[in-house]
């Protein structure tokens, strides 16, 4: 742009900036507020995708959490100690392990007002008390309200163990703690000590953020401190958690389980029937790729609608911009006729409204600032301690200049096409009229016909002029979204309504003890099996395996059971020899149906061969523990796959983690029958 | 007076406009030649062509035939910045509607085609108050267009086509939108500014108001049917262009 020409246009801007400030300051208002709403969609979509990895770093989390198999089958609490501590050591000095970090479950029980037995900390929620920095150094609790436990008598609760036990901040605990005893031991032990509690704080540890239900139903803690761990270690613990940090960024490979399987049998031998729960092994990175497989639609959800949001800010933008542009038509042609050049005539309009644009872009990024307190979706928001403003440079710095760019370009297009004198040309190609209007009056549609299309087809001039084009692209694109929308809506209704279509193919999951305690099959079964409103029912087991080297959520099924995954692709389990995949763990695998995997779960399946027969929706399904089939990912596994001395480990109450149930058509859930069914008894007071 | 000088020439001008049903030809083949100093008024019914040739005159259109000249220079052939140029030096042009800039006072209006020119805004706004006084509507530098009565407002059309001293003040029915008072003031002024030594070419349908000029010429059809003498086309009794 010449210099005449940025002086006129900087005359005119100054001279009728008042006159036009209303124009400019809605477009820089429009720009801004949808601009920063789609700015802020973006950034709340990353912040999303990359919270739970973020949030992990933050607390310097274990990259392998052990629950070592309590039942030692040993005499005293000395002697289960000294293995304990042989274990630890012999861990501590594996090659590939970097860190270790301990909590212990105290035997404690809620106690009733009378001073007897309440509910027992154990399934649902247990205390626990680390003197190593697990909590505080390692896998680092974040405390969402209130403070730290500092004294022996405060505790932080999780989440999850404040629901269940309806517990705030300030909240006071009485707890009886039980010491060790013996095999001999029949019902419940004396107590050992009471203990008085306070909550200092509520908050949540990383492997309890939640993700689903599965994840939701995970057993909360009362997290005391090393003063409470020094009380009572080594007396009056049971479960034990072992953090590990491992090299090689935590990957849980094939050595590392060899380590395990050595440590085990170097320990209790190679015959023990204790094989199973010997050691359970959680993989801090497939619980994290768990997190993302659910974070991610959130994210990609997100990202959408900052998408859009960011597409409606153009085009209304654009159409703000057009509409400026094309009302100062009439200026620039008095321009022209004054002796202004074409650039000065452009200029003139294009400059306020470039300003303009530029202050909307810079709105969006202060709007897209204001609602980042509000960016963080997903699961990860609970343990989000910092919650105040935050800004991603790159999207509110791409996102500005794109804003910017888009709408300065468009401003600079419209306003070289409005030069006066190519719209004073154009305006008398216009006289001719539209082409389809021309074929229209050829074609003898007649008058009416001829009038409609003109209104939906010709712009007009001058103040009066409508852009047609871009309001008949806007409605197509209007519709097209609205259609999408309502089809999307529709299907995911369909879908919904038929949980077959997502594995659930059964009426209801009866666990035992959060999924990882043992249905005792031969008490249970026989009651499933009179009663008459069950349909079918099958008994399932649930593991984390090595396929090929991955780690992989399955479900241990008979094969051809009554209730079986819902296939996708092949067929079920027909015999010992196959296995069933969820498509995305096929994907993963860079296997296809037919082809073989390698499967091992530590001493409990070495190098098994399996044909993949099929591929199937699986169940969201699984222990509250570690990792669980969801939808694409996972596996089930034939019943043959692991030896029946490791499945009846628990002797006499071996039995499956859980059963799935089918009613027969026509049961209302929940209905009177309910309250006659023998077997919703048995759930009661079973295990 | 120059009047020896030929303000405007034009030789064989052609202009047809693309309609919906049929080419509309609004000028078939235009000679007419307008002294320095003259007072020319266009006279014709309504679509003869009177203010296409205005247009064409001031280059806001282009012939499809023929060569226009405006103080010796060529309008036609030449490109858009060129003939901005061209009417910044020797055009100002007078509309019938006025053609204010509203968001604009009266004063940024006639200092317009001077900062146009790049004259700076001081020196611009000086020459500006001096056109308002001498026009009579000094007192209304501050105010805003859209306040002026009919006829101030077409004063002050004609204080902006003054602003950069132009060779041809070209007026395009500059009582039409008057009431008759209005129109009156504006003849006068006209006069007084052709007495001074300004050329003039107006159209009007107007016979009354054609009467001011010093020369009729008549259009019918696209084409000049006959150009009058007319009355006077002495000077020196008005505003005289070096006053201005």
């Amino acid at each position: 742009m010449s210099r005449p020409a940025a002086y006129l246009a900087w005359y005119r801007l100054r001279a009728t900036l008042r006159h036009r400030l209303g124009g400019y300051l809605a477009l820089a208002v429009l720009v801004g507020l949808i601009g920063g709403v789609a700015l802020a969609s973006v950034t709340a979509a990353r912040r999303t995708e990359s919270s739970y990895p973020d949030y992990l770093a933050s607390t310097n989390p274990s990259s392998l959490i052990i629950q070592p198999n309590t039942d030692l089958n040993v005499s005293t609490a000395a002697q289960a100690d000294a293995i304990y501590k042989h274990m630890l050591s012999r861990l501590r000095h594996l090659p590939h392990v970097t860190g270790l970090a301990t909590a212990d479950a105290v035997n404690a029980t809620m106690l009733t007002p009378s001073g007897g037995y309440g509910p027992v900390l154990f399934t649902q929620v247990q205390l626990v008390t680390s003197g190593d920095g697990m909590f505080t150094r390692q896998d680092r609790l974040t405390v969402t309200e209130g403070h730290r436990a500092v004294r022996a008598d405060q505790v932080v609760a999780t989440s999850r163990a404040a629901a269940v036990l309806h517990l705030h901040v300030g909240s006071k605990l009485r707890l009886g703690v039980w010491a060790q005893v013996g095999p001999g031991q029949k019902g419940l032990p004396p107590i050992y000590r009471k203990l008085d509690l306070t909550v200092t704080g509520i908050g949540v540890v990383s492997s309890q953020v939640v993700q689903d239900d599965i994840d939701a139903s995970r057993t909360g803690f009362l997290i005391g401190t090393p003063a409470l761990d020094r009380e009572f270690m080594p007396c009056c613990t049971g479960t034990s958690y072992i953090g590990l940090q491992v090299a090689d960024a935590g990957r849980y490979d094939a050595a590392i389980d060899q380590d395990y399987v050595n440590l085990a049998t170097s320990i209790f031998g190679s015959g023990s029937s204790q094989l199973l729960q010997l050691l359970q092994v959680y993989n801090t990175s497939a619980i994290e790729a768990e997190a993302q497989r659910a974070i991610y639609p959130e994210a990609i959800a997100l990202g959408v609608f900052g998408l859009i949001a960011g597409l409606a800010a153009l085009i209304i933008g654009a159409q703000s911009v057009s509409r400026q542009l094309r009302a100062a038509t009439d200026d620039a042609g008095v321009l022209r006729a004054l002796g202004a050049t074409p650039a000065a005539a452009t200029a003139d309009g294009v400059l306020g409204v470039l300003a303009a644009v530029v202050a909307g872009a810079l709105l969006a990024v202060a709007v897209a600032v204001a609602l980042s307190p509000l960016s963080l979706f997903g699961p990860v928001r609970q343990a989000e301690p910092g919650r105040g403003l935050y800004a991603d440079a790159t999207v509110l710095g791409l996102g500005a200049l794109a804003l910017a760019g888009v709408l300065g370009g468009v401003a600079i297009v419209i306003g070289y096409r409005q030069a006066p004198h190519r719209a004073a040309a154009r305006a008398q190609a216009a006289d001719r009229g539209s082409a389809l209007v021309r074929a229209g009056l050829r074609a003898g549609i007649g008058a009416t016909g001829v009038a409609g299309l003109r209104f939906a087809l010709e712009p007009g001039r001058g103040r009066t002029a409508v852009p047609v084009r871009s309001v008949l692209t806007g409605a197509v694109l209007a519709v097209t979204v609205v259609a999408a929308t309502l089809t999307f809506g529709a299907s995911l209704s369909y879908l919904i309504a038929r949980p077959a279509l997502y594995g659930w193919n059964f009426s209801y999951a009866l666990y035992s003890t959060d999924g990882w305690g043992p249905f005792p099959a031969a008490q249970v079964t026989p009651v499933l099996d009179r009663d008459k409103l069950i349909a079918a029912s099958t008994g399932v087991y649930f593991l984390t395996v090595q396929i090929n080297g991955q780690t992989v959520p399955a479900i241990l099924s008979p094969v051809r059971p009554a209730i079986g995954a819902q296939i996708l692709s092949g067929r079920g389990l027909d015999g010992s020899g196959d296995i069933v995949l969820g498509p995305a763990t096929l994907a993963a695998l860079h296997k296809k149906v037919g082809d073989k995997v390698t499967l091992r779960l530590g001493p409990v399946i070495r190098d098994k061969t399996l044909t993949i027969s099929g591929t199937a929706a699986l169940p969201a399904l699984g222990d509250t523990l570690g990792i669980h089939p969801s939808l694409s990912t996972g596996a089930v596994l034939p019943l043959g796959a692991v030896s029946k001395a490791a499945l009846d480990e628990s002797g006499p109450e071996s039995g499956p983690n859980a059963i799935l149930v089918r009613l027969r058509p026509g049961t209302l859930p929940y209905g009177p029958e309910w309250n006659d069914c023998a077997w919703a008894e048995q759930r009661t007071s079973g295990p | 007076m120059t009047e020896n000088r030929a303000a405007l020439t034009m030789r064989g001008v052609r202009k047809t406009f693309e309609a919906e049903n049929a080419p509309v030809r609004a000028l078939r083949g235009v000679d007419l030649t307008v002294a320095a100093g003259e007072f020319a008024a266009l006279m014709g019914p309504s679509g003869c062509g009177k203010s296409t040739l205005l247009n064409l005159v001031a280059g806001l259109e282009l012939a499809d035939e023929g060569t226009i000249t405006v103080a010796d220079e060529e309008v036609t052939g030449r490109g858009e910045d060129d003939l901005a140029r061209l009417r910044r030096k020797h055009i100002g042009i007078i509309f019938q509607f006025f053609n204010l800039l509203e968001g604009m006072t009266v004063l940024e209006n006639v200092a317009l085609p001077a900062v146009i020119a790049g004259r700076k805004r001081k020196m611009a706004e000086t020459r500006a108050r001096d056109l308002l006084d001498l026009l009579g509507i000094g007192d209304k530098a501050a105010a805003v267009p859209g306040v002026l009565s009919g006829g101030q407002r077409q004063r002050l059309a004609i204080a902006r086509a003054l602003a950069n001293e132009p060779t041809l003040l070209l007026a395009d029915e500059p009582t039409g939108a008057l009431d008759s008072d209005g129109g009156q003031e504006v003849i006068e002024l006209l006069s007084r500014l052709h007495t001074g030594g300004q050329t003039i070419v107006m159209v009007t349908h107007d016979a009354q108001v054609a009467g001011a000029a010093g020369r009729i010429v008549r259009m019918l059809d696209g084409r000049i049917v006959s150009a009058d003498p007319g009355a006077s086309t002495e000077t020196g009794a008005g505003i005289p262009v070096e006053a201005r």
